[in-house]
């Protein structure tokens, strides 16, 4: 537990220490204000107050109060000063993290994201970016007074010890009970929560799709608000009733703390005011203890509450350096780039396996695939069409198996290379709130080649949409970060989506389901354009729409992670075997005859 | 200027008024613990400063007895109140707690009475999160708000308390101490003007900054941005945003720095004068040194009060601004008007007639519908064609009462559709939505939402030929949908999950079934299924089927064809291969098959 701590601590002084030398500095020099600040008016009225019994004149007086008012008032500027540089620098220094984070995100291996031990991780390692009161903010700000306070302590210790030994240990023991009560409450907390975990989680659910708008109609048409109602207030009592016995534990815990901290105070104040009367202190020095008590007692109480905050957010933090340190991608230092055109893409025995899968997705995959070739792959739904790509891109590594390009197996080929041979248009493509080319080039809009950029929107179908808008090709895309942004259709967004997979004009063309959502006009004029836009490409497309597997040279037919059938279209026609059937149960529904 | 105050002030006591109802509403004994917790804070200070002066006193008269009396006395009273006030924040806090959760209940119920048009707006979005942001513990919420509240009168009695002390004592140090909280004000409430732009801007900023700090993380995304290597646009994007935001945070800081240090030496130059103020009367004679520390403290208490009287009133007009959004949520208006409906829908609708009918979206100037006028009649078979964004799913949405025309009527038998309870017509129609969505509840619960007849769900299991697999499972038709909610769940595919909206929507034994493009990712052999399902189901119900599988006008008795937002024909297939358009689109498509 404390080596944790300690190393998360090591870690947040490493980071600041690499990026913002000068934060660590400020840090230092504000825990000495924050002692200087506690202490003051703590150690200075004594003296006025003093000088005042012994009746001393006014200038001996005002020079007590003068120095009293300078400390305090520049002990208390300096300290917010430099908190509010410690809060400007850490959040910095926290975004810094998160850009880190989401670095590491996009680089590590793909496969990760199938793993659930590490996406696990990687959902508790963001805990320590997740804001500027948690984490690594948090404890940088928790460390900006810790020192502080334990000087503080010290010198007030030091203060009452002076004293008596009693008041100390009278002190001690409430924080002893203090502690004790609040960590047995805690506790409660904890486990009550933990056992709400999964109310939490169902009552999230429910809210979160009652405050979407896609769920909207749905719950309108089939009259689903009573049943979903029901459920949430359900839950919500269940909420309720924990929260309500976590408040009266906390009113009965609050009762006995105050009573005690009543009889503490009872205690060492009648020890103050009696040594004050028999005039074994002055009347300046009677109010300075009284106030050190207060002082030490509640300096301590936060040094406990720090140091125990410290513990649980390093756990974050912890996570968030394991998280970070995960190996960015297999390439290892003998790995080659692909440097050459991909004649040749050969599998060899290729199989795969989700992680905690028992079945293969993949079985027994052989396959040697030809620089411009067309091959159109057909299956039914789950037959391991996609993860084929993702294979094929690398996305994934074989379970078993090699696959080679140009001869030389992909598991020496750095991915970054291998990457830049493909064009991808994926099933679901997503668009980013940046401008419309930048969504198409993929790159900021300085290095992007506008006229590259028409030529692609001609070729499919958006040239008259994009300038129709206010800012042409600069326009931004969703609401999100613009207001006026501009939302595509489910078809436009894969046009946008084929654009991009032309721009980037990779010698590999892959098309994931690439018209689904057109319409039978779209559909037929990327068709028509398909020898066009793929020319001197290799393709691979997959498609429900065996119309347009004819432009392939060559067909494979997937059934449960196989391939079943393999040839060209009349081939396989003839062979009349389950293409032949999926081709006929399609084109049996455009003949009227069947329909009678 | 004036007039803006004014409505300021009506505005934040409306806003106050509308939360202190909702606090009632709850619990009606809430007030009462309020009322005494604000009198307990606000006499308190008062009472310790009086006693203290006491305890020194009888420590300067070495009076032992009177010491350890005021003591025992100010200890108990102090255990007392903390007693006290611990009771009624428990009671208080059950009461926020209630209201507090309950309030994105509200929100998601008041959803489901809203206008679909509403919702699909662009500002929607905006004015949800404002809601959700003014309520929420970032903002202080009705917690903030009210404890805003319970200072300022306190502090308000602190100020009386305070002020009767040191009045008796001197005239000139009490103005004095205005004089000082005014400067203070006066700075502090410069500050509070600069802070309320940027405040304005805090929903905005905070999205688009989630966006940028999530944008990596997006699973969906992390594909594209590999095989695009769009990681360094990404990061320059990122990092653009992050610069500007800096620049303005750091801008706000440093001035909010200026201020702070502004507002702190005014505090401590007024304690100094007091110090020098009491010291000199003290040394004077003019008053002892008990004097000394009760006036004092007297006198700084009574400048604190003032003080926070101001901040909590800054904070009352912040926090109310903020709660007004959720306030102007609620009032958003909504689709069942609650007028007496004149006519009762027929049992069995004959017609449904769209008479001369436009919409237009309320921010779009272009119709997406435009003078379409047609009539259904109950059980025909009806495709809807057309090319993307030519106003089907508008059409759609129309029919079900989810839109209102803009211009022209909807007609059920002959009566327009606003004169009938929207509720009861909408039992009369079934719909399977191209973005259907399925939820993590049981099967049963998916299909025959809370209203279970395991006979006719497992009939429409059979019809959708999902009854096997459903049997299969070890809780049946218990089972839950995804595992969402429960390990046990089971994942369907998408063919699958389609059966079961289709399910759903059979089991609601409507008059009217519209499946909106259910095949577009299926494979040819589960699309073959559904069109025969179509067939074989539909039998006897009115159906409207739209899909960009032109194959499916076959299905059909009847083929509309729109095209931008108008009819530009309609007919049996056969007839409509004169139209050129659809011709060339049945072309498009069977050509591959002949």
């Amino acid at each position: 537990m404390l080596k944790k701590t300690a190393s998360s601590i090591y870690y947040i002084f490493k980071t600041i220490l690499k990026h913002d030398k000068l934060l660590l500095i400020i840090i230092l020099v504000n825990n000495l204000f924050v002692m200087l600040s506690i202490l003051s008016p703590i150690i200075f009225p004594q003296y006025i107050i003093d000088s005042l019994v012994n009746n001393e004149d006014f200038q001996t007086t005002s020079k007590y109060i003068f120095i009293f008012s300078i400390t305090a008032i520049s002990s208390s500027c300096i300290s917010y000063l430099l908190k509010s540089s410690i809060y400007l620098r850490s959040m910095t220094m926290r975004f810094r993290m998160i850009i880190e984070y989401g670095k590491k995100y996009i680089s590590m291996d793909y496969e990760n994201f199938e793993n659930p031990e590490i996406l696990d991780l990687a959902d508790r390692g963001s805990r320590a970016t997740q804001n500027n009161a948690s984490g690594f903010e948090g404890i940088v700000h928790k460390f900006a007074n810790f020192g502080g306070n334990i000087l503080t302590a010290v010198t007030l210790f030091s203060i009452l010890s002076f004293l008596s030994p009693i008041i100390i240990i009278a002190i001690v023991i409430l924080l002893i009970v203090n502690s004790f009560i609040e960590r047995k409450l805690n506790k409660y907390e904890k486990r009550t929560m933990d056992e709400l975990v999964n109310v939490e989680r169902k009552y999230n659910y429910i809210l979160k799709f009652l405050n979407d708008v896609g769920y909207y109609k749905d719950v309108i048409m089939f009259n689903m608000k009573d049943m979903i109602f029901k459920k949430i207030f359900f839950l919500r009592n269940i909420k309720l009733s924990s929260a309500k016995s976590i408040q009266n534990r906390h009113e009965i815990s609050n009762n006995i703390i105050s009573l005690l901290s009543s009889i503490q105070k009872l205690i060492v104040y009648l020890w103050i005011g009696n040594i004050a009367i028999k005039g074994q202190i002055t009347i300046g020095q009677y109010t300075m203890y009284v106030a050190s008590v207060a002082s030490f007692y509640n300096t301590i109480k936060s040094i406990i509450s720090d140091f125990l905050y410290i513990v649980l957010q390093g756990e974050s933090i912890e996570d968030y350096r394991k998280y970070v340190k995960l190996a960015t991608t297999s390439d290892d230092a003998n790995c080659v780039e692909l440097t050459d055109n991909v004649e040749t893409i050969k599998m060899e025995n290729v199989y795969f396996r989700y992680i905690g899968q028992n079945d293969y997705a993949l079985k027994d995959i052989n396959l040697l695939i030809k620089k411009k070739e067309k091959i159109a792959i057909v299956g039914l739904n789950g037959a391991g069409k996609t993860t084929f790509i993702k294979l094929l891109t690398k996305l994934y590594e074989p379970t078993n198996g090699t696959i080679y390009f140009n001869g030389i197996d992909s598991k020496k080929i750095n991915k970054g290379s291998l990457y830049d041979a493909f064009s991808v248009v994926f099933q679901e493509s997503n668009l980013f709130a940046f401008t419309v080319a930048e969504n198409i080039s993929m790159v900021p809009l300085k290095n992007t080649n506008v006229k590259e950029i028409s030529s692609v929107l001609e070729k499919v179908g958006l040239k008259d949409v994009i300038n129709n808008l206010p800012k042409k090709i600069e326009h931004p895309v969703l609401k999100i970060i613009d207001e006026n942004g501009i939302n595509f259709s489910g078809g436009e967004i894969q046009k946008l989506s084929l654009a991009r997979a032309l721009y980037k004009n990779g010698q590999i063309m892959i098309l994931d389901e690439p018209t689904a959502s057109y319409d039978a006009l779209s559909e037929e004029r990327i068709y028509r354009q398909f020898n066009d836009l793929t020319q001197d490409k290799t393709v691979i497309y997959i498609s429900h729409r065996l119309a347009s597997t004819r432009f392939c040279d060559r067909i494979l037919v997937f059934e449960d992670g196989r391939i079943v059938e393999e040839g060209s279209h009349d081939d396989l026609l003839l062979k009349n075997g389950r293409y032949a059937e999926l081709f006929h149960t399609q084109a049996q529904q455009y003949r009227e005859e069947d329909h009678k | 200027m004036d007039s803006h105050k004014q409505d300021w002030k009506s505005n934040a006591i409306n806003t106050l008024i509308y939360y202190a109802k909702l606090l009632y509403q709850t619990r009606k004994s809430f007030f009462a613990a309020y009322i005494i917790t604000i009198i307990f804070n606000g006499v308190l200070p008062v009472i310790n400063v009086i006693l203290e002066k006491e305890l020194v006193e009888s420590v300067i008269d070495k009076s032992i007895k009177t010491f350890s009396l005021y003591t025992v006395i100010i200890v108990a009273i102090n255990l007392f109140s903390m007693i006290i006030i611990n009771r009624l924040s428990n009671v208080m806090n059950s009461v926020y707690e209630l209201v507090q959760n309950d309030f994105q209940i509200k929100i998601s119920d008041k959803i489901t009475k809203l206008n679909l048009e509403t919702i699909e707006s662009g500002e929607f979005h905006d004015q949800l999160e404002k809601a959700k942001t003014g309520i929420s513990w970032y903002s202080g919420g009705i917690v903030g708000i009210t404890n805003n509240v319970s200072l300022f009168i306190s502090s308000i009695i602190t100020i009386c308390g305070t002020l009767t002390i040191i009045v008796k004592f001197s005239i000139s140090v009490v103005f004095f101490i205005i004089l000082t909280s005014i400067l203070n004000i006066v700075v502090t409430a410069l500050a509070q003007k600069r802070d309320a732009n940027f405040r304005k801007r805090l929903v905005t900023v905070n999205r688009k900054l989630g966006y940028f700090l999530n944008i990596f993380t997006d699973r969906k995304i992390t594909k594209e941005v590999r095989l695009y290597k769009a990681d360094e646009l990404i990061e320059e994007k990122v990092n653009n945003f992050l610069d500007t935001e800096w620049k303005e945070e750091r801008k706000r800081t440093t001035y909010g720095n200026k201020i702070r240090v502004l507002i702190d030496v005014i505090n401590y130059a007024n304690q100094t004068f007091l110090y020098l103020f009491f010291a000199w009367k003290t040394i004077r004679k003019a008053i002892t040194i008990s004097s000394f520390t009760i006036y004092l403290n007297a006198g700084i208490t009574f400048y604190n009060g003032i003080i926070n009287v101001t901040t909590q009133y800054i904070e009352i007009e912040k926090n109310s601004s903020f709660l007004k959004e959720y306030m102007t949520f609620m009032q958003l208006p909504e689709r069942n008007k609650q007028i007496k409906y004149t006519n009762i829908l027929p049992h069995k609708i004959k017609t449904i007639e769209f008479k001369n009918v436009s919409f237009r979206y309320s921010n779009s100037e272009k119709f997406a519908l435009e003078n379409v006028s047609v009539k259904i009649n109950v059980g025909e078979k009806i495709s809807l064609i057309g090319p993307n964004g030519a106003g089907k799913t508008t059409f759609i949405k129309l029919l079900c009462g989810l839109y209102e025309p803009t211009f022209g009527e909807i007609l059920i038998d002959g009566v327009p559709l606003s004169q009938y309870d929207e509720m009861e017509y909408l039992k009369k129609i079934s719909a399977v939505f191209q973005d259907y969505k399925d939820f993590a509840f049981t099967i049963a619960e998916n299909i025959a939402v809370d209203n279970v007849d395991i006979e006719k769900l497992y009939s429409v299991l059979d019809a959708v030929e999902l009854s096997a697999k459903i049997r299969a499972l070890s809780k049946m038709e218990n089972t839950n949908f995804s595992k969402e909610f429960d390990e046990s769940g089971v994942e369907f595919s998408g063919g699958e999950k389609q059966r079961i909206a289709i399910a759903r929507a059979l089991y609601k034994d409507a008059e009217f079934i519209i499946l909106d493009e259910p095949t577009a990712s299926l494979d040819p052999l589960a699309e073959q299924q559904i069109f025969q399902l179509f067939k074989k189901i539909i039998d006897n119900r009115t159906a409207i089927f739209i899909s960009h599988r032109m194959s499916s006008c076959l299905l059909c008795d009847r083929v509309i064809l729109f095209e931008n937002g108008k009819i530009a024909a309609s007919g049996k297939h056969s007839s409509m291969l004169n139209n050129e358009l659809y011709s060339k689109m049945w072309e498009a498509q069977s050509k591959y098959y002949v």
